[in-house]
């Protein structure tokens, strides 16, 4: 091919150091994403995925509200505690749903050159 | 004709009263229905792999199928180490798949649609990952809750965030499981009734629940092995200790 050479200048271009780590781990991402890999392509609807995000987010928020509200009962502490905690509750959902959702997206492998 | 609201399905009833103590062990429709879950589950795999041919058989061709299936899903999630929990998690799969699926048969009883079993499931899980944690890495543990290159004032902040995220992991598991199971049904039963009262243009709901219901059969096995990735990957943070 003629535009072989050129190719080859611009990978080297722009990986001056390349380490074999590095490579290693894209290598598994280029070959995870092409696998035919039931949980990373499984043809998840739109509806199942709303729904796993959604189930990840309430259960944070009623885990952290439930332990807001026995605090609350055990220290005489009404309300204070069960706002604190419903906070962090909702937080705590976010960051599993992000995780989920990181997750459930092909390569969603980091890898130690990704920006 | 009696009316039916679509949420008698999920209705317990009690067929034998057992008084065990004080406490209330009587058999019911639920738990009938999961001793011929576990009756069946074991005599498919038991009769099937009776005759251990080289070249298996239909019978044996689908233990065989469900046995590599979870074999690949726990190599590929936890790794070599995760291998003695095989047993656990081939039961945990098969144990729900039958319940899902045992469960669109018209009459029967949907024992995963009731929040408190998939609890108990999920349950079980996480006091087990949560155990296996504790013995195999002892208090180092705890630093699975404080993400690394923490600052010190972040701290007090973000482990409660972190101990609620884990916290959470057994509620979701149970939720995503019940909240399908239970939609599905519902719904199916709902159109059920749409067929009843539009008579003879009941048709046009009938040849959609043949639909939802094909649409049931994939939720059922999904969920199924959704319930069982999710535990194999909490073995994997537990035996691995990341997130």
């Amino acid at each position: 091919m003629g535009d072989s050479p050129e190719h080859d200048n611009n990978v080297r271009n722009r990986d001056e150091t390349p380490s074999l780590e590095d490579l290693e781990c894209r290598l598994e991402r280029a070959r995870s994403a092409h696998a035919v890999d039931p949980h990373s392509s499984a043809p998840q609807s739109g509806l199942a995925t709303a729904l796993r995000l959604g189930a990840e987010m309430i259960s944070a928020l009623l885990v952290g509200g439930a332990i807001g509200w026995f605090l609350d009962r055990w220290l005489d502490t009404k309300p204070w505690l069960l706002l604190v905690f419903l906070l962090l509750g909702a937080i705590a959902g976010l960051l599993n749903a992000y995780r989920a959702a990181m997750k459930l997206s092909p390569g969603y492998k980091k890898c130690p050159r990704d920006a | 004709m009696k009316e039916q609201s679509p949420l008698t399905q999920f209705e317990i009833k009690r067929l034998i009263d057992i008084q065990l103590g004080g406490i209330d062990a009587s058999l019911t429709n639920s738990s009938l229905m999961m001793i011929f879950v576990v009756l069946l589950a074991t005599m498919l795999i038991s009769l099937g792999m009776r005759k251990r041919s080289m070249v298996p058989g239909r019978w044996q061709s689908i233990v065989e199928l469900a046995y590599e299936f979870i074999a690949n899903m726990l190599r590929e999630n936890v790794g070599s180490e995760g291998r003695r929990y095989f047993p656990f998690i081939f039961t945990l799969f098969m144990f729900i798949l039958f319940c899902n699926l045992l469960g669109l048969i018209p009459y029967s009883f949907t024992v995963t649609s009731h929040v408190i079993v998939t609890f108990a499931l999920a349950a079980v899980v996480f006091l087990g990952v949560t155990v296996i944690a504790l013995i195999s890495h002892g208090l180092k543990f705890f630093t699975f809750f404080v993400p690394p290159g923490l600052p010190v004032v972040l701290a007090p902040l973000l482990v409660p965030i972190e101990v609620i995220s884990y916290l959470a992991r057994p509620i979701t598991l149970s939720l995503r499981l019940f909240a399908n199971m239970m939609a599905g049904h519902t719904m199916l039963k709902v159109f059920g009734g749409f067929v009843v009262a539009l008579g003879l243009f009941g048709f046009a709901p009938f040849i959609f629940i043949i639909a939802i219901y094909a649409l049931e059969l994939i939720v059922a096995v999904l969920q199924a092995y959704v319930f069982t990735v999710l535990t194999c990957l909490y073995l994997n943070d537990a035996i691995h200790l990341q997130h």
